[in-house]
């Protein structure tokens, strides 16, 4: 096989071969032979949209290209974003005009290090310290340009980088440097370090954030996995006469384990005073797969300066087809009265020739929501059917939340408002080419722009090549999350395209 | 943060370059993928090679795996519907063909937010397949993850034959009957390297 195909990195990509012959070695590091390859690989995505009530359309097409020969890669992506009026448009919801290279880099490989240049990511850890990287199922990419090593020995990993911030604000200089050390015995131990310095004289905290951290991961007795982190965070505002803040601090650790039938899982987190540019950590909130669940997670509402709290999973295989899962979590302040908490359990099960998912859910949090706190209490309850039939098969969800809303600031003469909120959805597929889906969303919030939501949508494999999704009609919006990090999409209505392409 | 707010045009221009853009965009993209694949004279695209841990801690090379057999790796994430459902149908994928050679290899793309869920969820579920956790998406990012879950067939040369995003329910059968075709007796490989054209045999 290919020299290009081996590189020992796993971050390695070729989709083509070209003869060797018609390619000159580019340099030393190429380590150009008769079996060198010239390495190119791609993806597009193009989305188009119309929105009806903005009588606004927008194409996007981005396109990932990268090139590896040898030991050298190198990578761009392509974006072109127009929007047809970008003065009645919020670039908030569709984004400005764009044309041209988003992001570039340039890698060498030569073992055990690897360098790279450009735009660059690197997640330490748990992400406690620092976690820079890309998540495109929400759009939100926090790489820095500027350059990363790592050095990876046969028990010793070494990993640096630094750079300034290419997309978001406040624009900030990042330097960071990671150590991970193979104990033994299926143990690592690692320590991080990072410097943010805030290059916007007038952004919320200009000054320097410093973090140091400590992080430990292994299999303790009964097979039972611990990770731990723990990392102190010190600002430095730089600003004559005025005393810097007290340090903070942000933990975590988790548990895992399995038992017989049962499996389990146990996170703890605790921050205070830990909001800075790149702390991206786990939140040990249940993170959720269905619309309305997902919409009500707290995880928007996870409070960096002062929270902890723990989450806890249990998993009962009773038997093969037939299983049970238990969630609880619980968060609170130390400064002020801003408890969460959230009991979820669901039952996944074959039956009668049907897959089955019942669902229940219960969460109440306080939200600080400009000088006052509210209230939230969310009861939900959900279901799926599926059955596969010989050339089709018809998957029916639904998924029903009750909400009160009561603003803590007028408890005392204003009632709480009560409402509730409904999702269902079928989808018929065609494997391997066609699924059909339609969702409608319907709500009694008063407050509410609409009180119902259709949406059709038709997907279509193209084979090798990618696939081809079509949908109209109009959707809800809200708060998408994944990985913990959310996004908040806006109310659309209309009609979108989109092809999906790798080559 | 899709774009630069700086690049913002007072400008109001009409919808007609809308449809062109569309043709423009999606001929290109065409264009250029057919090219690249047609000017290295090859049918098919070749597979990103990896090595990894597995959840137990082994090491996982893909290219020694594909010198055994075809491989499907699928990538998925423990809170995806669609994945938890694909999921068991590969992993009885996996455990009906091992002994052919063929492994289904599933690579978590949980984030370190979520990645400590990953070996309860394959406890549960008693999967035999082989899973990665790739919390970074090194691997994800590798052969260009854009959708959950994507699954990728690759033949013993390295070619990918065959590849999906999403998971309709009944694309295992697709699955199977060209991994039958891949699996061909020796003498009719040549065949078998290409079901899509064979029918999948």
């Amino acid at each position: 096989m290919a020299l290009s195909l081996r590189r020992s990195a796993i971050a390695s990509g070729v989709a083509v071969s070209i003869a060797t012959s018609f390619v000159p070695p580019l340099c030393g590091l190429c380590a150009a032979d008769d079996t060198t390859e010239i390495g190119y690989r791609a993806a597009n995505q193009i989305e188009a949209y119309y929105d009806t009530n903005l009588d606004e359309s927008v194409v996007d097409d981005r396109l990932d290209v990268e090139i590896t020969y040898g030991r050298l890669s190198a990578g761009a992506v392509l974006l072109s974003h127009s929007a047809s009026n970008p003065l009645l448009s919020d670039p908030n919801l569709y984004g400005a005009d764009f044309h041209g290279v988003r992001k570039r880099w340039v890698e060498g490989t030569y073992l055990p290090i690897t360098a790279r240049v450009g735009d660059s990511d690197a997640t330490f850890s748990n992400g406690l310290v620092l976690r820079i990287y890309e998540d495109q199922t929400v759009d939100f990419d926090n790489s820095v340009d500027g350059c990363r090593v790592r050095v990876d020995l046969d028990r010793l990993s070494l990993e640096g980088i630094a750079g300034t911030n290419s997309f978001g604000e406040p624009r900030s200089n990042v330097k960071g440097l990671a150590a991970t050390y193979d104990v033994g015995g299926g143990w690592t131990a690692g320590v991080h370090g990072a410097l943010v310095d805030l290059l916007d004289a007038n952004g919320p905290l200009p000054g320097r954030d410093d973090l140091a951290g400590v992080a430990t991961t292994g299999v303790l007795p009964a097979d039972v996995t611990l990770t731990a982190e723990y990392a102190i965070h010190r600002v430095r505002l730089e600003r004559p006469g005025e005393p810097d803040p007290a340090d903070g601090h942000g933990a975590y650790a988790a548990l895992t384990g399995s038992r017989g039938p049962l499996s389990l899982l146990l996170e703890a987190k605790d921050f205070l005073r830990f909001r800075h540019a790149y702390a991206i950590p786990p939140t040990a909130v249940r993170q959720h797969a269905t619309p309305l669940l997902n919409r009500g997670s707290h995880v928007p509402n996870i409070r960096m300066d002062d929270e902890r709290g723990f989450q806890a999973e249990a998993v009962a295989t009773i038997h093969p087809d037939f299983r049970v899962t238990g969630n609880y979590s619980a968060s609170e302040a130390r400064h002020a009265d801003l408890p969460a908490e959230e009991i979820y359990a669901d039952l996944d099960a074959a039956w009668a020739g049907s897959h089955w998912i019942l669902r229940a859910d219960r969460a109440e949090e306080t939200v600080r929501e400009g000088d006052h706190r509210t209230l939230y209490e969310r009861a939900t309850f959900g279901g799926n059917w599926l059955r596969v039939f010989r050339s089709f098969s018809a998957e029916i969800a639904y998924e029903t939340q009750g909400i009160l809303e009561q603003n803590l600031a007028r408890a005392s003469f204003e009632p709480a408002r009560e409402y509730r909120d409904h999702v269902a959805s079928i989808t018929v597929g065609m494997a391997p080419t066609h699924s059909w889906s339609a969702t409608l969303e319907w709500t009694d919030n008063e407050r509410a722009v609409k009180d119902s939501w259709l949406w059709i949508e038709w997907g279509v494999r193209l084979g090798v090549l990618g696939n081809l999704t079509l949908g109209g009609g109009s959707v809800r919006g809200g708060t998408v999350c994944s990985g913990g990090v959310c996004k908040v999409v806006a109310p659309f209505d209309g009609g979108r395209v989109e092809l999906l392409t790798n080559f | 943060m899709r774009t630069n707010p700086a690049d913002r045009r007072a400008v109001r221009r009409p919808c007609s370059w809308l449809p062109r853009a569309v043709v423009a965009s999606l001929i290109a993209g065409l264009f250029i993928g057919s090219l690249a694949t047609r000017a290295a004279g090859e049918d098919r695209i070749k597979a990103s090679d990896f090595t990894a841990k597995d959840l137990t801690g082994a090491k996982v090379d893909l290219s020694d795996l594909l010198k055994q057999g075809p491989v499907l790796i699928d990538f998925f994430t423990t809170c995806c519907q669609p994945c938890q459902r694909a999921l068991p149908e590969l992993d009885r994928l996996d455990r009906t063909y091992r002994d052919r050679g063929f492994r289904v290899i599933a690579i978590s793309q949980d984030d370190p937010k979520t990645a400590q869920k990953v070996k309860p969820f394959v406890q549960s579920r008693g999967f035999g397949m082989i899973v990665i956790a790739d919390p970074k998406k090194e691997i994800g990012n590798a052969y260009h993850v854009r959708q959950i879950p994507t699954a990728f067939l690759i033949d013993r040369d390295g070619s990918v034959v065959h590849f999906a995003q999403g998971y309709v329910p009944g694309d295992d059968a697709k699955w199977e009957e060209l991994l039958k075709g891949l699996l061909a007796p020796q003498g009719s490989s040549e065949a078998g390297s290409n079901p899509d054209e064979s029918g999948g045999r």
